[in-house]
């Protein structure tokens, strides 16, 4: 276990920082607003390497650790949740899918462009709308993906499917005959580019397939979507937090900051409180996943600790905001809305308690 | 104690229904959406006589009582939260006049509340730099020859882009804090008022909420409601009765979340078999049903004459604090489908936390009930 970033880790956790402050956080509630991410911004976060962090250098990734990438998701995220679960859908969980399951022959046709930037992918979840069935030349689709975020920005899919045989996983393009995708509007993460994916008839390759069902590549995956999603609700709650205590320092309400009564210091302290409790748990389970150790109950954990500590950091910092934190003027209330919406995913905090529940 | 309603408020209870169901319920996701004043169904409200239920028949009111208010409002929030707060802050506005204004005030302002010649009412206290503490207040009426000149600004005025009345509150002298705030009846078309465009905020989109300014507002000494530099007790007496208001807002709100994710989960079987989504469920209903209580027992006592503040505030940081609780929870319930803007759980969501903030926020709530507390014991 270890409590610090390395050298490395510690330089483009920095540079994302700078980032942040230069390009996402002044835009963030215009890309809530216009629920779209500039494409600018996308190339950005691109050439900073981390559409490529979790790849082989080999292959043209950034080779950061899950505990260094979970630092960098946190930083993006306490900027733009939306951005940040971008970079996660594609770099976590779709490249990550890759990397668990595909051939090398697989690896070499697609990380390099991935990790680059050059294609953008994302990562469906198995669902009960949607099926797999075999054919003799590969599979066939048919149904509707459950919401897929990413899915406005990406050329490919990493798709999984129920099939007689299990779930199996399948490249599919986002252009390929029979694929539509419709843009679904939900409670926050606006301009994720979350979508419904259905697929009509739609003819996979065999050699699209990703492993076999058997393989357990899901179950890693898995952990990944988790501690992505633990790392980000970390970023916007302490973000949130952050904003909180500079206002309470600077709002005068009875002839002093209201930072000086006791029940908003306390608000404050149970949140940073939370949050810290939260970020470690989130970094031993990206620590267990380094170590090639499992890690299903630890990024549960962490997921169900984070997402919760968020979602009362950042309501504790709207009731802090008064009326403004209720306004899009201020950054809380879209935090309050991105937090409750990581809170939601992976099946919810349920899968996630379930998750833990079973390892004991 | 009896818990049942008189056939007074069973009818008053059921009209509200039957307004939310027909009026209120087929446009709220749209008005959401759009955002903006709710003018079609302010008109109705009146003919639905939801415009001014704890007010006096002679004077163009329903009568019904606090009880029957309380029930009607949550009965409207339940379809739609952004009508219903324009409504409530309506009927407070129509009750601050009968009660503090003189009969040439409640002739002429109470019956056009009513009917809605006056649109709505509005509420005009919080400032910039006083929301929680009134006592900040900076704007001035100044004493003329044949009235008052008011200048200054006022935030978070819901209605404010619409309403035909303003209450507003403002110095009248130099004492400090909350001594020397005078109130006064503003109509919306007085020189010198300018309203602000409508902010952009987190849910409640089916009202709008303005900043207000005014440049030399001149206005007859008529204007002036109560007494001059009393004016504070005034707010302060609008303000526990507003908050009945916003917790039978804020449970109704609460409930039909909860309605919407029983719904969904009785449709499915897997679901509806795990023992978290059934006790999550389970807790809603329970602390839902507890704060109907406090709300009702709050406008019960209201009703009756006797002291309420306390209660008010008992009830209305429970159930604001628990409606928010009830929609996360059905939000949880329902995983991706409780995000989904279609199924109405996110916009109960998004609608129901801006209860714990206004008319005094939960910290309020809870000065007013610890105050109480020791006051009782000091006493002793």
């Amino acid at each position: 276990m270890r409590f610090s970033l390395t050298d490395d880790e510690q330089m483009i956790a920095g540079s994302v920082c700078e980032l942040c402050a230069k390009s996402v956080a002044p835009d963030a509630a215009a890309w809530d607003e216009a629920a779209a991410l500039p494409s600018a911004i996308v190339t950005e976060v691109g050439e900073l390497g981390l559409l490529g962090m979790s790849v082989p250098e080999a292959h043209g990734g950034v080779a950061l650790s899950c505990v260094g990438r979970a630092a960098v998701l946190e930083t993006l995220g306490g900027g733009s949740a939306a951005l940040a679960m971008v970079v996660a859908m594609h770099d976590s969980l779709a490249s990550g899918h890759l990397r668990h399951a595909g051939s090398a022959a697989q690896q070499e046709a697609h990380l390099p462009e991935w990790a680059g930037g050059e294609t953008l992918a994302t990562w469906c979840a198995p669902g009960p709308k949607l099926r797999a069935t075999q054919t003799d030349s590969g599979w066939l689709l048919n149904g509707e993906s459950p919401v897929t975020l990413a899915a406005a920005y990406a050329q490919i899919l990493v798709v999984n499917a129920d099939s007689d045989d299990g779930v199996v996983s399948l490249l599919v393009g986002i252009d390929d005959k029979g694929v539509r995708r419709t843009s679904a509007t939900q409670l926050g993460l606006h301009a994720v580019g979350a979508s419904r994916l259905l697929f009509e008839d739609v003819q996979v390759a065999k050699d699209a397939q990703l492993g076999e069902p058997t393989d357990n590549a899901l179950g890693r995956v898995a952990e990944e979507h988790r501690i992505a999603l633990a790392a980000v609700a970390c970023g916007v709650g302490r973000s949130a937090l952050r904003a909180a205590a500079e206002y309470a320092n600077e709002r005068e309400q009875f002839g002093r900051p209201i930072g000086t009564f006791q029940a908003i210091q306390w608000k404050l302290a149970d949140a940073a409180t939370e949050l810290d409790a939260a970020a470690l748990v989130t970094g031993r389970a990206a620590w267990l996943v380094d170590q090639g150790k499992a890690a299903g109950a630890a990024s549960a954990r962490a997921k169900v600790l984070a997402t919760t500590a968020a979602e009362r950091a950042c309501s504790g910092a709207l009731q802090i905001h008064g009326g403004y934190g209720y306004t899009r003027e201020f950054p809380i209330e879209r935090a309050v809305r991105a937090a409750k919406m990581l809170s939601a995913m992976a099946g919810t905090n349920r899968a996630a308690r379930n998750a833990v529940a079973q390892a004991l | 104690m009896d818990f049942s309603p008189t056939p007074l408020q069973t009818a008053v209870r059921d009209d509200a229904r039957r307004y939310a169901t027909e009026v209120l319920a087929p446009h709220a996701a749209q008005l959401d959406a759009q955002g903006g004043f709710p003018t079609e169904n302010i008109a109705a409200a009146a003919k639905a006589g939801m415009t001014a239920i704890n007010i006096d028949p002679t004077l163009g009111g329903r009568g019904a009582g606090v009880v029957s208010y309380s029930l009607a409002v949550t009965e409207m929030a339940s379809a739609c939260a952004g009508t219903t707060v324009a409504l409530c802050v309506n009927n407070m506005v129509a009750e601050v006049v009968a009660h503090f204004g003189n009969e040439a005030q409640r002739a002429e302002h109470v019956p056009k509340l009513a009917d809605g010649r006056h649109v709505v009412g509005a509420f005009a206290l919080s400032e910039a730099g006083a929301g929680s503490d009134p006592g900040g207040m900076r704007t001035r009426a100044r004493k003329t020859d044949n009235g008052w000149v008011l200048n200054g600004s006022k935030l978070w005025i819901t209605s404010g882009t619409d309403a035909g009345l303003f209450v507003v509150w403002a110095r009248t002298s130099d004492a400090p804090g909350t001594r020397g705030i005078s109130t006064f009846l503003l109509p919306g078309d007085t020189p010198g008022l300018t309203r602000g465009k409508p902010e952009h905020k987190m849910g409640l989109n089916g009202s709008t909420t303005t900043a207000l300014e005014f440049s030399d507002c001149e206005l007859p000494d008529s204007a002036l409601l109560g007494a001059e530099g009393k004016g504070f007790r005034v707010a302060m007496m609008a303000l526990d009765g507003g908050r009945i208001g916003i917790a039978s807002q804020a449970l109704g709100v609460g409930l039909a979340a909860l309605d919407t994710a029983a719904a969904y989960v009785a449709a499915d079987k897997t679901l509806a078999a795990e023992q978290g989504v059934q006790w999550a469920l389970a807790d809603s209903a329970t602390e839902l049903a507890a704060a109907r209580l406090l709300t009702l027992r709050a406008a019960a006592l209201k009703e009756r004459g006797e002291v309420f503040s306390r209660q008010a505030s008992h009830a209305k940081v429970y159930a604001t604090e628990r409606a928010w609780a009830a929609c996360n929870r059905a939000v949880e319930v329902m995983g991706e489908a409780g995000l989904d803007r279609e199924m109405g759980v996110e916009r109960n969501l998004r609608d129901v936390r801006v209860t714990m903030i206004y008319e005094g926020t939960s910290e309020v709530q809870r000065i007013v009930i610890s105050r109480d507390i020791m006051r009782r014991f000091g006493e002793s």
